[in-house]
């Protein structure tokens, strides 16, 4: 009886692990510039700023707000299963894990403290953009995104790639990396990643634990975690900004304590990511993305 | 719970403080545009009328005074983001009248709309002398070389 219902359980945890990497080839290959776009939008509110112009509704704009809207209600959703530099640094690191070939325990890792003081670069690099933006010396940074050299190649502009000698440059390093360290990019650089954790986010659909119910020591679900949270208590009202709603905790608790506020809902469920995807789906075939 | 709200406050603040400057910033623009146009008329009055029969703005921008285009209408294609993007240029009494994208590379809708800014730009300055849209750089530099290739058959 209890191999049957430990069968179930992983027979249920590979599916939503092959659910969340189909979600993310999906997503990869019919809106991959929704990151850009977005902060596309970051960059243009403050350029404008900095020109004494009005902040149009620019699509731009647009993708922006309903992106934070949505990360609002849904939390990082987006970062977790749908954005094209996100999964590519997951699938960058998976093969880094089937060569190592040490699955239970994350290979060479960089520690979790100095990993806490790197990802704080992430809001320096929100700054400097900003700040560029507004004295209107962004366009001297042209070629030396690591995401415009990504666009490019992705759109199989090969040739122009001689503009992009730095972007390429940053790129190779961001993905080495990945290579070595879960979501390097996402914890460490990105900018639309630091707009992300200062947000507000509802509870409702974000991860929680009930921490009397853990086993003393566990720690599992951190360990697990891409992102090294510690998750808060069941009551509580916060959600760690740096929680990119990938679920792999849920998936690994062997308790099974972790779940929304509210408790009904544990927040991996399949018919919950499948709405969180034609919702988000939606808003990105309605916005051009 | 603290968090929380202290998180919702500050947005809240943010999207006022955003509010606020688009408001302040309209306002000063339209008193500009006042006291543009009392300008203009006070030029006009002191009897200096330089009209010429095809712009609709009297602004000095950009090249091709009289560098008559012929009449007619020329398709041109450039590289754009993803793809070729094409245009149809119409010249009426040797001036760029209408620029309409025929296609589009495969750009996304959003870097598409922001790019196609850059053809009233170069309506008005009758020449490819326009800025390309930033963030939508390659779209409309697409969209511009194009209209230089139609123009090329138009000279």
């Amino acid at each position: 009886m209890e191999t049957k219902k430990k069968n179930d359980k992983k027979r249920l945890r590979n599916l939503r692990r092959f659910t969340r990497l189909g979600v993310q080839i999906l997503f990869f290959a019919l809106f991959p510039s929704a990151y850009a776009s977005a902060f596309a939008g970051v960059k243009y509110m403050f350029i404008q700023i900095g020109a004494h112009q009005l902040i149009e509704l620019t699509p731009f704009v647009a993708i922006l707000i309903a992106l934070c809207a949505y990360t609002f209600v849904f939390g990082r959703f987006f970062c977790g299963y749908a954005c094209a530099f996100g999964s590519l640094g997951d699938w960058i690191f998976g093969i880094h894990k089937a060569i190592s070939g040490r699955r239970t325990k994350r290979p060479l890792q960089i520690p979790e403290k100095i990993m806490d003081w790197l990802s704080m670069l992430k809001y320096l690099v929100l700054a400097a953009v900003i700040l560029l933006c507004i004295l209107q010396k962004f366009d001297r940074t042209q070629g030396m995104s690591p995401w415009d050299a990504f666009s490019q190649i992705r759109a199989g502009q090969v040739g122009s790639l001689s503009g992009y000698v730095i972007g390429c440059l940053i790129l190779g390093l961001t993905l080495i990396g990945m290579f070595f360290s879960e979501r390097f990019f996402c914890r460490v650089l990105c900018p639309m990643g630091a707009v992300f954790t200062l947000l507000p986010v509802l509870p409702q659909l974000t991860l929680r634990r009930d921490r009397e119910q853990c086993i003393h020591g566990c720690s599992g679900c951190t360990r697990a975690c891409p992102a090294g949270v510690e998750l808060p208590d069941a009551a509580s009202w916060d959600t760690p900004g740096e929680c990119l709603q990938c679920h792999k905790c849920a998936g690994v608790c062997p308790r099974g304590n972790i779940s929304c506020k509210g408790r009904r809902i544990r927040g991996d469920e399949l018919w919950l990511t499948a709405l969180r995807v034609l919702i988000l789906g939606a808003l990105f075939v309605w916005l051009g993305v | 719970m603290k968090n929380l709200i202290i998180k919702i406050s500050c947005m809240a603040l943010i999207l006022v403080m955003f509010a606020e400057y688009n408001a302040v910033t309209a306002t000063r623009l339209a008193n500009e545009k006042v006291e543009q146009v009392k300008a203009e008329q006070a030029a006009q009055t002191a009897g200096s009328g330089t009209e010429t029969a095809d712009s609709d703005k009297g602004s000095g921008g950009g090249s091709a005074a009289g560098a008559g285009y012929k009449d007619g209408t020329y398709v041109g294609s450039a590289q754009g983001y993803g793809g070729t993007v094409s245009v149809e240029v119409t010249i009426e009494n040797g001036s760029i009248t209408k620029i309409e994208p025929i296609a589009h590379g495969g750009e996304d809708a959003a870097y598409w709309d922001m790019a196609v800014a850059v053809i009233p730009q170069i309506i008005e300055s009758q020449g490819a002398d326009a800025d390309t849209v930033s963030g939508a750089t390659f779209s409309s530099t697409g969209i511009i070389n194009a209209v230089i290739e139609a123009l090329q058959q138009a000279m």
